[in-house]
């Protein structure tokens, strides 16, 4: 147990000052790899990201992912040319899937971190304040709740006019409601602990309170959602796209590609097939990681 | 075999697997419990009180727990070896068991009546027992099991009234939240006493109680042994409560029993170092500021234990031999006094 | 002794009960009713109960952790319940809490260090180099090690986080600690190593303790006077040595009986008392342990609550049989 605390440079001195956090690092990583199914979300997502920011300089028809055609090859199926085939126009169906990948996640990046960052203020309030404050935030987030988020982010994007900015935008201001009942459940929760009343006890302020005691104290609990809800947020943005209220041609999306790959499937299963596996891969990746993150994060496995 | 012997346990060794290495709880553990005696289990947490009485009733979750070594006999059976049907019913018929948190081992959402009846039902058959506890209050329905239910209803109400529950026929129906703490710890001593047990095993039984109320449940728990005859096995780390309990103590440190012998050798001339700082750490009637002394350091991690003797890095007689030397056996220090300690040896 | 550093007059803590549709006050649970107490500068006051007897809510509400329903909590002087929450903050160096569970009265989140240092970074100590020397002082004083400083408080034991809770507490040289039952979750050869910490730093240190507990022994081994409460009311105050000498109180007298002491050969006669402590206050205008008194005399117990009055000298009871 006992390091030498002699500082040997800065990197000697930081390890000594946080071995603890090393410790508890090397627990968690530990514990997470404990569990196949979380290391291949890892691989996963991974696999995903690579392919999303490097995609665009390495796949066959870069031009395809915009308005090309190439009548004489369009609906033909998987060939060493066209690994997925191609569409109604003659695209590579393997370009624009992989285009398409990039747009998916940092939509699913805007609208997890905006619609959490939404949530988190507000549960934080309602959770830390209570009294009227919290029923006037709450009853909110229950209506909001009770309303199917897609059809309100729908009534947005087609106000605003169909395009995959709008439909973002539809998403993130829609997607609090289950951030802000999760974070004002644990906030309720952690504010009861001995540690906090404790901080009050040393004199602590407000801000000092909400921010050092009691808002890490409910991050986990945000994080393992916010890691299972990436995958759903890809899909809320795909289903925008597939009613046609999302992405506009050209711009490859895979909701609007399996919508349009639908006319065509007697005959050319693999237009919709391939957005669709890509999709598959990305909530299911994000869910494992999730689960992952509950074994590593969950303060019960702790100690 | 000594026919009085009811408990014996001999050289248990038992290993938990964690994620950070395995857990030596268990190191060569003997123990003795004789007939009409209350045997009180001494230790600080963690020092392998609860294993060692779990594992009479074989209740050591494994995995993670593996048994490495040593045996373990109730009433001059090898419990270790039976099958599982035949460890339910000894565990059903011939032991009785209490926890120290009474809230958690009553079941919310069900009557109290209801969960005595379902583990009444069990210390019979087990055709008879699936029959109950599997159709549960629908079973009713059935005359045989609605007969078989009446049957356990009146044990039921008949174990309560012994507990002094006095209005017992009103209280039976409901549920365990309508209890206080004292109270339910009643209703699962007279759940526990329900069948024909010779031994109970209390654990920490008055640990979430208070002072009054712990003064009650122990009353109750002298007059049930005197009346049933039974042998008690008591854990606790109060030690005062066992001097008023208990005939013998035995003293674990570290997965290790220290000592062992009868109540008063062990509080009046106590011989291992560890039972003599423990003795000293408790004030008691008339200590004064500045009297009492604690054990310094603390207890060692078993992932990876002290060699030798595994209370040596604490204790103030150690010598070379205490580090070098396999763990001590119990030796003699008197009649039924024994103690494992390399002073001695 | 000194002069009086805390003295608590007439505090009152009730907590609404609410019921019905419209959630309703429908009543109230007297967790603090009415008790006085005076705590010597320098001294260890120790406060006896049950669990429901309102001690920890008493101590609590001295730090104005719970804001109290009435009453005045006079430190040094000056009335706590009439400063405003930034006053009481700056105050709060003055007197620190100590947790009963040290499992959950640290952040999971912080270092050791980082525990430690928050009191002095919130009352402006020092920062940097400053604040790590005070912190690496007070580390040693509670008898950690130095290497500790950057560790997790889940690895720790529960003596070892129960000192860095010390550590925390004594960090700005508070004049009073306030101890909730410090040692009641630590084994016990644990547990006297902390009370020698506690009395070694009293001595030290010159602090004032208010010592809550439900364990007697412990009580008068701390401990220079004793209040003892029972459902919110005080019942018998007195210097340590003559509650356990010539217990006065019926209820002080059974559960100094129903104490089990680590004595085989030494096992007084115990008086059991029947029934528990109720939460739900108890009737108006009459004793509140009657029910369970096995020297109630039903007229008057039941008809009259008795007052805290002065029987001997220093020796305060509050029971009919003396009046």
């Amino acid at each position: 147990m006992s390091v030498a605390v002699e500082a040997r440079g800065w990197w000697g001195r930081w390890r000594a000052e946080n071995q603890g956090l090393i410790e508890e690092w090397r627990r968690s990583l530990y514990r997470f790899r404990q569990s196949r199914l979380s290391v291949l979300g890892v691989a996963i997502i991974i696999f995903l990201l690579f392919v999303a920011f490097t995609g665009r300089y390495w796949v066959p028809y870069p031009d395809d992912a915009g308005f090309t055609t190439h009548v004489e090859i369009r609906l033909q199926g998987p060939s060493r040319d066209n690994l997925f085939g191609t569409d109604e126009y003659g695209r590579d169906v393997f370009t624009r899937t992989v285009w398409a990948t990039q747009t998916s996640l940092i939509a699913g990046t805007v609208i997890v971190l905006v619609g959490g960052f939404i949530g988190i203020i507000l549960g934080g309030i309602a959770g830390y304040f209570g009294g009227r404050v919290s029923e006037v935030i709450m009853r909110l987030t229950d209506i909001m709740l009770a309303m199917p988020g897609i059809f309100l982010a729908l009534a947005i994007t087609a106000a605003l006019g169909p395009s995959i900015l709008h439909a973002m935008l539809a998403l993130s201001i829609t997607w609090w409601p289950g951030y802000c009942r999760l974070v004002q459940a644990q906030v309720l929760s952690v504010r009861e602990e001995d540690y906090v009343e404790a901080a009050r006890g040393i004199g602590a302020s407000r801000p000092r309170i909400i921010f050092n005691h009691i808002l890490p104290n409910c991050l986990s609990a945000i994080m393992v959602k916010a890691s299972m809800d990436f995958g759903f947020a890809v899909l809320s943005l795909a289903a925008l796209g597939f009613i046609g209220v999302g992405a506009q041609p050209p711009v490859p999306e895979w909701g609007a590609m399996i919508s349009k790959g639908r006319e065509f499937l007697p005959y050319g299963w693999w237009y919709s097939t391939f957005p669709g596996i890509a999709m598959f891969l990305t909530v299911f990746g994000f869910n494992i990681l999730g689960d992952g993150f509950r074994d590593v994060l969950d303060p019960r496995a702790r100690r | 075999m000594d026919n009085d012997l009811l408990v014996e346990i001999k050289d248990l060794r038992l290993n938990f697997r964690t994620f950070d290495g395995i857990s030596k709880v268990l190191n060569r553990v003997n123990l003795k419990i004789w007939r009409g005696d209350i045997l009180g289990l001494v230790g600080e947490t963690g020092c392998g009180k609860t294993m060692t009485a779990l594992s009479i009733a074989r209740l050591i979750p494994c995995p993670p727990g593996e048994i490495v070594g040593g045996e373990v006999f109730f009433e001059g059976e090898d419990v270790l070896h039976k099958t599982d049907e035949e460890m339910r019913l000894l565990r059903a018929q011939k032991l009785a068991m209490i926890f120290q948190d009474p809230t958690t081992s009553l079941n919310p959402v069900f009557t109290i009546g209801d969960q005595m009846i379902d583990i009444i039902g069990s210390r019979t058959d087990t055709s008879k027992a699936s029959r109950l506890s599997m159709l549960g209050s629908l079973g009713s329905l059935i005359p045989t099991v609605r007969k078989l239910r009446r049957g356990a209803r009146e044990r039921a109400l008949e174990m309560l009234r012994r507990v002094g529950i006095g209005d017992a026929a009103e209280r039976i129906d409901d549920y365990p939240h309508q209890f206080s703490g004292g109270m339910r710890q009643r209703v699962l001593i007279a759940t526990a006493l329900s069948g024909t047990p010779s031994l109970l095993i209390a654990d920490e039984p008055t640990t979430a109680l208070d002072v009054s109320i712990q003064a009650q449940i122990l009353r109750l728990i002298e007059e049930l042994v005197d009346e049933l005859n039974l042998s008690v096995l008591l854990i606790t780390h109060n030690l005062g409560v066992v001097a008023k309990m208990c005939q013998k103590v035995a003293v674990m440190y570290a997965g290790v029993v220290v000592e062992y012998g009868s109540a008063i050798d062990i509080f009046k001339s106590p011989k291992h170092p560890y039972t003599i700082g423990l003795m000293r750490a408790i004030p008691t009637y008339g200590t004064k500021k500045g009297e009492i002394k604690g054990i310094p350091g603390t207890v060692p991690n078993l992932l990876d234990p002290p060699r030798g003797c595994r209370f040596h890095p604490r204790c103030e007689h150690a010598m070379p031999r205490c580090a070098e030397e396999p763990a001590p056996a119990p030796v003699a220090a008197g009649p039924d006094h024994e103690v494992s300690c390399f002073l001695y040896s | 002794m000194g002069d009086t550093l805390l003295a608590v007059k007439n505090l009152k803590k009730y907590f609404p009960v609410r019921g019905g549709l419209f959630r309703r006050d429908i009543g109230s649970i007297k967790a603090v009713d009415d008790i006085d107490l005076t705590v010597e500068e320098g001294q260890s006051f120790g406060l006896v109960g049950e669990s429901g007897s309102g001690k920890t809510t008493v101590g609590k509400t001295i730090l104005r952790l719970v804001e109290p329903t009435e009453g005045e909590i006079l430190f040094e002087g000056r009335d706590l319940c009439k400063l405003s929450e930034s006053e009481m903050r700056h105050l709060r160096a003055e007197m620190q809490m100590i947790f009963q569970d040290p499992y959950s009265s640290l952040n999971p989140r912080m270092t050791v260090k980082r525990i430690v240092g928050e009191p002095l970074l919130i009352h402006k100590w020092g920062k940097g180099r400053a604040l790590e020397e005070r912190v690496r002082e007070l580390i040693s004083l509670v008898g950690l090690m130095e290497d500790h400083l950057f560790r997790y408080p889940h690895e720790f034991s529960g003596g070892q986080r129960q000192r860095i809770g010390i550590a925390r507490a004594l960090a700005v040289e508070p004049k009073m600690l306030i101890l909730d039952e410090p040692t009641s979750a630590l084994d016990v050869s644990v547990q006297a190593q902390v009370l020698d910490l506690l009395l070694e730093l009293q001595k030290r240190l010159n602090l004032t303790y208010l010592f809550i507990s439900h364990d007697l022994a412990v009580i008068r081994y701390i401990c220079d006077r004793v209040a003892l409460m029972y459902m919110g009311k005080v019942l018998e105050v007195a210097a340590v040595e003559d509650i356990f000498q010539n217990p006065m109180h019926p209820y002080t007298q059974a559960l100094l009986s129903a104490m089990p002491v680590a004595d085989p050969e030494y096992q007084p006669e115990e008086i059991i008392l029947e029934g528990e402590i109720s939460t739900l206050g108890g009737q108006e205008g009459a004793c509140r342990f009657g029910p369970r008194c096995p020297a109630r005399d039903t007229a008057r117990c039941g008809k009259e609550e008795p007052m805290l009055q002065e029987v001997e000298d220093g020796h305060l009871v509050a029971c009919h049989l003396y009046d």
